[in-house]
C-alpha cells in the first residue's frame, strides 16, 4: 500500500466532496433572504378602487403585505388562508395589502371576485414595488412591523398559522 | 421631488406606457403631477450620488452595462439584459430610472445586492468564500509548480522507473525464453 499516493488522493478527493455536497445539498433557486431585519421600502400606490396607500402612514401598526398574481397557482392555494388570518388579525389593528404583480387590473379583479377579498389591493403593474423589495416571483408576503422594519419574509405560499405566529409575536 | 419627476418624465418620454398622463415636451421637461405617485427614489432608501442623467445615449448604455452584470431572478441563466421575462424588463426599467435619477453604477448594485443577496451578480464578489473561486486555480498552480521543482531537485529523472528488467534480464527461465523469441 502506497500511503503517499493514499494521502495525495485524500487531499485531493476530500475538498471536491465538500464542496458538491455544500453544492448540491441546496435549491440553486432559492434566493438568499436579505430583506428581513431592513426597514421596508416606503412606496405609495393606489389600490383597486382608486385610493392612494402609502406606506410611510402605516407607520404604528403592523402591515402583511402579499405580492400576487392571478395567473399564480400558489397565489389561488393561500388566499383563503390569507382570507382568514385577516379576519382575525385586521380587528386588532393589522393592516393587511394585496399587491398585484404582473398582471392586468381586469385579471386581478376576476380573482378576487371569485376567491373574494377582506383587505385594499394595490397595483404595483410595473413592478417598480416588487422589485424594490426585492420579489423574485410570486406569491411573496412580507410583514412589516410596527416601526417599519421587515420582521418577516415568507417565499412561497404563507399558512394563516405562519402569520398568525408572526403577527402575535410582534 | 417635482424636478425628479419632470426629469423622469423627460427620461421616459419615449415610453408611452411609463408616462401616467402626464405631458413631456421635448427639451422643456414639463412639470408632471401624478396623484398618488409619490418621489422614485423613495423605494431605494438612500439619495442619488450625482445630478440627474437625461442624455439618452448615457441613460441606455448605463442601462445595458449594468443590466448585463445582473441575473434574471426567474430565467436564472441570463443577464437581465439578455432576457425578455417580465421581471426582467422591469428591473431594467428599474435600473434606467436610477440612472435617470443620478444614482451611480456603486449605488445601482448596492440596491440591487440589497435586495436580492449578491445571488443578483452574474459575477460573484472576490470576498470571503468566493475566494477560494479567484484564488484556487492559483493555487493549484503554485502547489503543481512546487512538486514539479521537488522532484526536478530530488534527481535529473525522477520519473523513470529503477528499471528492474536489466536485473532480473537472463536470471528468470521465462525471461530468457522471451528474449530468446525476440532477438529471432
Amino acid at each position: 500500500m502506497n500511503w503517499k499516493v493514499l494521502g495525495a488522493g485524500f487531499l485531493v478527493v476530500a475538498p471536491l466532496v465538500v464542496v458538491l455536497a455544500s453544492g448540491f445539498g441546496r435549491d440553486p433557486k432559492a434566493l438568499p433572504n436579505v430583506m428581513e431585519g431592513r426597514e421596508a421600502p416606503s412606496f405609495s400606490l393606489t389600490d383597486l378602487d382608486g385610493q392612494p396607500v402609502r406606506l410611510a402612514e402605516l407607520r404604528g401598526k403592523p402591515v402583511v403585505l402579499n405580492f400576487w398574481a392571478s395567473w399564480c397557482t400558489p397565489c389561488a392555494y393561500e388566499h383563503p388562508e390569507l382570507l382568514a388570518a385577516a379576519q382575525r388579525w385586521a380587528p386588532q389593528g393589522v393592516a393587511f395589502y394585496g399587491v398585484v404583480y404582473g398582471d392586468t387590473e381586469e385579471a386581478a379583479r376576476g380573482f378576487l371576485k371569485r376567491r373574494g377579498s377582506a383587505y385594499p389591493n394595490l397595483l404595483d403593474l410595473d413592478q417598480r414595488v416588487a422589485i424594490d423589495y426585492g420579489v423574485a416571483g410570486v406569491p411573496e408576503t412580507y410583514v412589516i412591523d410596527r416601526q417599519g422594519r421587515i420582521a418577516r419574509k415568507f417565499v412561497g405560499p404563507v399558512s394563516a398559522k405562519a402569520l398568525s405566529d408572526v403577527l402575535g409575536s410582534l | 421631488m417635482t424636478l425628479c419627476l419632470a426629469l423622469l418624465g423627460a427620461a421616459f418620454a419615449q415610453d408611452p406606457v411609463v408616462d401616467p398622463g402626464g405631458t413631456t415636451v421635448q427639451g422643456e421637461p414639463a412639470l408632471i403631477e401624478v396623484a398618488g405617485e409619490a418621489d422614485n427614489s423613495a423605494g431605494v432608501g438612500f439619495p442619488p450620488d450625482g445630478p440627474p442623467v437625461t442624455d439618452e445615449a448615457t441613460l441606455e448604455a448605463r442601462t445595458y452595462a449594468l443590466s448585463k452584470g445582473m441575473r434574471c431572478p426567474v430565467c436564472q441563466g441570463l443577464s437581465v439584459a439578455d432576457s425578455g421575462a417580465e421581471a426582467a424588463v422591469a428591473m431594467k426599467a428599474r435600473t434606467r430610472e436610477l440612472v435617470g435619477l443620478g444614482y451611480s453604477d456603486a449605488q445601482i448594485v448596492d440596491y440591487f445586492v440589497g435586495r436580492y443577496g449578491t445571488w443578483v451578480l452574474l459575477e460573484p464578489p472576490a470576498e470571503g468564500v468566493n475566494n477560494l473561486i479567484f484564488l484556487g486555480p492559483l493555487a493549484l498552480v503554485a502547489l503543481g509548480g512546487l512538486a514539479w521543482w521537488s522532484s526536478v531537485k530530488r534527481g535529473k529523472d525522477p520519473v523513470a522507473p529503477p528499471a528492474p528488467a536489466t536485473k532480473t534480464e537472463g536470471d528468470d527461465p521465462y525471461t530468457r525464453r522471451v528474449l530468446d523469441e525476440l532477438e529471432r
